[in-house]
């Protein structure tokens, strides 16, 4: 019985999940274009379905039946490589999200947050892999873009994540989740949250961090030579990723699954929703600042990072570490 | 005081036509000024002739002093002519011109410190094949007209640095407004074989990088990545292409290659009649159509010496700024586009107000974008009834509007530290590139033809050009929000002055006869067929007016020769000329920030091209 | 155990098939690709013995940072010049064959030493743990650790001030 526990049941909640994280991305495409129709004074999506809810069947349709082009100019190996490798990433990192009491998506490893690190840190392979295979200097520029801004906000992200794992006092998210915390610790996370928010938004490349893709300087970034189902990869990556990132801000600094006064503990099947929401949440506001701020320039996003996102994220790290040592 | 010119083109019986050293049919300047007083004191017999026209200053000078008099233009204190507006040329092979040269250099001449005007002219010696000598030593404004003039007339110019073709391709056989070039008929190389170089990649979109080398513009290398902007590029306002030598992200040259839209309106507008060419100038800068327009008509009227009724000219202002305002607000909306990205709602919002000011030009016309509504001798018809209490809506909405713009814009962080320092232009550089409208003031020239040059009653309202010294896109930025204000300003006071009267001169001969003047009159009757058939004619002569556009200076300059159509048009588009400082303002810049100096230029490529 | 060995066997030859890929491969994307492929396997391999943490920080530093890092300064370089520069130095090979045989002498010798030698080390098999690894590091291997960090922080200084140069000056016209 050990390979059912091992590899068939895991396979199981694997093919779930996906499916739960592919609707959930389709519907964010939904969710995205209405709300930032509903900001710009625009309808949004209203024509397929009621709402516009079957919009995103209709792009899946679109962009299966597109003809598959590969540019004649291109390394055939890395240009395919690139949707792939930005794609296994993002669904990885999932496996160890807790959902509900005891219960994390997949696994429980005890090196859950390492497993986070690890995974953002090979996220930006797709872009530079695309980037670089694409042989096109939009693309290529992109890709630059991409790989130093992936580097320099993952420091920063790195060190807030040193502090929540301070705080918590083991790598494992689920034990994060469950482990009780005292009113001045969420006050605490809750300071660094904003801080938190905007490395997570370069590391989705979301505006107004989207610098690898910008439109209206480098065409299309990274993903100017792909069409199709190759371009869909990448969105599916992106946008998955914004999912990712949403939930895992609310795993870390809004109890993930639990609501307040242990409701959840007694009823652990709402876990999964009250997930949700707080997913939903976090995702509204992602649209919000997409709507409502302009891009930086290059230079000035990376001297944001490292003039003050980095020593600040270190001098709370360092707050953090004597807050552990003195009061817990 | 109707300048109508004679039917019959008795050429013969013209002044200026006896010493034929002077171009043929432009009447002889007469009398002095000031100005020509001088510049004969110090050229004496190198000066053709000198004087006023039409109460144009026009100066004719042999080629071999044209460069000298320029300088002299220009350092002189007393003259202080120290922009350069326009360059074009004049072929004039189709005129009984004797065995004067073929073609004709016209430069405008300006002086911001002393509110005047200057038309220089020199013919080019050289017969068919010209020669000329390049003024871009004495301003770096003549480059892209010369090139032009190249282009076009096939005017050589010597020490240009950079004289290459600017609107037509590389390989194009002709310079096509030369008069022996038809109009249509012509044999344009689209008769190419598929051996030739320009069909190499015709059916392989997608080659091996290597297998087409393209040509570098001048002063670039390899070293460097040259990366292609455009023509198909989200962000260059249409079909612009910029070749672009980067060092890692910092811009180090950059190459505008125009012409994908060129669209031959000057050569058209030799073939039409006066009044049939208001329509050709909606097409060129389509975002300001009443603006064209208005600038055309305005020329017209003044070869024709007409005078318009108030009503007419009163309408025609609040057309001009409503004008104004909507091209001003379609630039916020496209500028912090492409400044900030697509998430930006502001695009709609500044579209929403740009489509209230469209429907009230369709209100009035019928038209949203290309509105020929304003014609030669006041505008195609009266206002309705229902339009002025909506503008008063509008007028009283749009102050806030502004107010909520500058409340996401100005006092935003984000969007000073993308503008703020970028595109920088100094004062020097705006005038000596003849750079106009808000460009130059954002660097620091107080200068409106709206208030400096007046036309058409513009003396008659209260209103504050915006300038500041910064010469940076912010700079530029808060001088164009502020100018929409005062558009707004200027709507109001035209709005309470609104007189009641013709809203089109009833000078028959220009004019069309209303409908019911028809059953009554045979006069009527004759007039409007004359019109119809054969347009009016005006006197030969040639003319210069600008009007403040939304984008800048906005020129025509025509060239008759007696007949109902003009010999020559030519327009000076706001848009071409300040395009040329892309390169100054980029150089040493970021990639982002060539986005950022397209978007403040404000260009429109119908305009650039033409 | 067979099958854990047969694991072993088919992830340690997919290694080595990277690692000869590391060296073979004509482009250096495509070396540095199989750079990245080599250090997942030893992540891989890592977490069969057990040693998960060790197994995230390969990860983490040699895939997240440093192969990122290769790429980087290959695309900024531009990958045809370094191929070309190869392709003139014929004796490359030879003497990367006679180095490779000297490390892999030294390396076995080391092995055969240690493996009849020294004793497992307590701390490490714990599995590799956090706590096991950091109460190491900070302890028992305090001063290498800050001798590595001062040769870090002087190869940072060192880059900086190479790849410094005056900034682009614009031409005054």
């Amino acid at each position: 019985m050990d390979w059912l526990n091992l590899i068939v049941f895991p396979l199981i909640r694997s093919v779930i999940l996906l499916f739960i994280l592919l609707t959930a991305f389709a519907y964010l495409t939904w969710y995205e274009r209405k709300l930032l129709a509903r900001f710009q004074i625009r309808y949004g999506p209203n024509r397929a379905g009621p709402y516009g809810l079957m919009l995103p069947a209709a792009d899946a349709v679109k962009a299966f039946f597109k003809e598959e082009v590969i540019p004649n100019h291109v390394d055939k190996v890395v240009y395919l490589l690139g949707p792939v490798l930005g794609l296994i990433p993002v669904l990885a990192v999932w496996a160890v999200i807790p959902i509900t009491k005891n219960t994390p998506a997949i696994a429980d490893v005890n090196i859950g947050f390492l497993w986070i690190l690890a995974l953002t840190g090979v996220e930006s392979y797709g872009i530079i892999l695309a980037g670089w295979g694409s042989n096109n200097n939009y693309s290529l520029l992109g890709a630059l873009r991409s790989s130093a801004q992936m580097i320099s906000y993952e420091l920063p992200l790195g060190m807030f994540l040193v502090s929540i794992l301070m705080l918590a006092g083991s790598f494992s998210l689920v034990q994060l989740v469950q482990s009780p915390r005292a009113w001045w610790e969420w006050l605490w996370l809750w300071i660094m949250f904003p801080f938190f928010f905007i490395c997570m938004l370069a590391e989705c490349n979301r505006t107004p961090f989207d610098l690898p893709e910008t439109e209206n300087e480098l065409v299309a970034g990274f993903q100017t030579e792909y069409g199709g189902m190759k371009f869909a990869m990448f969105f599916i990556a992106e946008y998955l990723n914004v999912i990712t990132t949403s939930t895992l801000m609310a795993t870390l600094f809004f109890g993930g699954w639990k609501l307040p006064f242990g409701i959840t503990d007694f009823l652990p099947i709402l876990g999964p929703f009250v997930l949700a929401v707080k997913v939903i949440i976090l995702l509204f506001v992602f649209i919000w600042v997409r709507a409502s701020i302009g891009r930086p320039r290059y230079d000035q996003l990376m001297r944001f990072t490292w003039q003050y996102l980095l020593p600040g994220s270190i001098v709370y790290m360092i707050i953090t570490a004597l807050l552990v040592l003195f009061f817990k | 005081m109707l300048n109508v010119s004679p039917t019959s083109r008795a050429y013969e019986t013209l002044p200026g036509l006896n010493d034929i050293t002077i171009p043929a049919l432009a009447p002889l300047p007469t009398g002095e000024t000031e100005d020509t007083k001088r510049i004969v004191e110090r050229f004496g017999e190198d000066i053709i002739a000198a004087g006023e026209h039409d109460g144009q200053q026009v100066i004719y000078v042999q080629p071999d002093n044209l460069v000298d008099l320029m300088q002299f233009l220009k350092s002189d204190p007393k003259l202080a002519y120290e922009a350069m507006i326009d360059a074009t040329a004049v072929d004039r092979s189709k005129l009984p011109i004797g065995n004067t040269e073929r073609f004709h250099m016209v430069y405008q001449m300006r002086s911001y410190q002393r509110k005047k005007h200057l038309m220089v002219l020199s013919p080019a010696p050289g017969g068919d094949d010209p020669v000329m000598p390049s003024l871009s030593p004495v301003f770096q404004a003549a480059i892209w007209p010369e090139r032009e003039v190249y282009d076009l007339m096939g005017v050589k110019f010597t020490g240009h640095p950079d004289l290459r073709r600017i609107l037509m391709p590389e390989h194009w056989p002709y310079h096509p407004l030369r008069k022996n070039i038809p109009v249509g008929g012509e044999e344009v190389p689209f008769s190419m074989t598929f051996d030739d170089q320009e069909f190499e990649t015709l059916g392989k979109q997608i080659l091996p990088s290597n297998s087409v080398a393209p040509t570098l513009p001048p002063g670039m290398s390899r070293q460097n990545m040259i990366l292609n902007m455009g023509p198909h590029h989200p962000s260059t306002h249409g079909v612009l292409r910029l070749v672009v030598e980067l060092d890692g992200e910092t811009v180090v040259n950059i190459d505008p290659d125009l012409g994908y839209l060129h669209s031959g309106f000057e050569k058209m507008g030799e073939t039409k009649r006066y009044k049939d060419f208001v329509y050709y100038t909606d097409r060129m800068d389509y975002l300001s159509s009443m603006n064209n327009n208005y600038g055309y008509v305005l020329t017209v009227e003044k070869m024709l010496g007409i005078t318009i009724p108030e009503r007419a000219q009163v309408i025609r202002v609040i057309m001009s700024e409503l004008q104004r305002l909507a091209s001003h607000l379609f630039w916020l909306s496209t500028h912090v586009l492409d400044v900030s990205g697509p998430g930006m709602s502001l695009l709609m919002y500044a579209t929403r107000e740009r489509e209230r000011i469209l429907d009230l030009f369709e209100m009035v016309c019928g038209a949203r974008l290309t509105t020929s509504y304003i014609r030669v001798g006041g505008v195609w018809r009266d206002v309705p009834p229902s339009f002025m209490s909506n503008l008063q809506d509008l007028v009283k909405m749009l102050p806030k509007q502004f107010d909520e713009y500058e409340h996401m814009l100005t006092s935003g962080p984000l969007w000073r530290e993308r503008l703020e320092g970028v595109g920088y232009l100094s004062r020097e550089d705006a005038i000596d590139m003849g750079m106009t409208g808000p460009m130059l003031r954002g660097s620091g020239v107080d200068w409106d033809l709206r208030r400096d040059m007046p036309y058409g009653g513009y003396e008659n309202y209260d209103f504050k050009v915006p300038v500041s010294q910064a010469g940076d896109c912010y700079a530029r930025y808060l001088n164009r929000m502020e100018e929409m204000r005062q558009s707004v300003r200027i709507i109001e006071q035209a709005m309470a002055n609104l007189p009641d009267g013709l809203y089109r001169t009833d000078e028959r001969k220009v004019s069309l006869p209303p409908r019911a003047e028809l059953d009554v009159s045979m006069e009527a009757l004759i007039h409007h067929f004359k019109l119809m058939t054969e347009g009016f004619r005006v006197n030969p002569g040639m003319y210069y007016h600008g009007i403040e556009a939304s984008k800048g200076e906005l020129g025509y300059y025509i060239y008759s020769d007696g007949s109902g159509v003009p010999h020559r048009l030519h327009v000076r588009g706001p848009s071409f000329n300040n395009l040329y400082a892309i390169s100054k303002m980029s150089k040493g810049e970021m990639l982002s920030d060539i986005i950022t100096n397209i978007g403040t230029i404000d260009i429109v490529l119908g305009e650039v091209d033409r | 155990m067979t099958l854990s060995v047969l694991f072993f066997v088919l992830i340690g030859a997919i290694s080595l098939a990277a690692a000869v890929g590391v060296v073979s491969s004509n482009h250096p994307v495509h070396s540095a690709l199989f750079l990245l492929a080599h250090f997942g396997t030893l992540a891989i391999l890592y977490i069969t013995l057990e040693a998960q943490f060790l197994a995230a920080i390969q990860v983490i530093i040699y895939a997240g940072g440093i192969v990122i890092l290769i790429l980087f300064v290959i695309m900024l370089i531009g990958s045809e010049k370094i191929v070309n520069q190869a392709e003139h130095r014929t004796w490359t090979p030879y003497v990367g064959f006679a180095l490779g045989i000297v490390l892999l002498g030294g390396l076995a010798i080391s092995l055969l030493q240690g493996f009849t030698g020294v004793e497992p080390n307590a701390a490490l098999l714990q599995g590799g743990s956090p706590q096991a690894v950091g109460l190491e590091l900070f302890t028992r291997y305090i001063l290498p650790f800050e001798l590595a960090a001062v040769l870090l922080l002087v190869a940072l200084l060192g880059a900086l001030l190479l790849a410094r140069r005056p900034k682009l000056k614009i031409e005054e016209q």
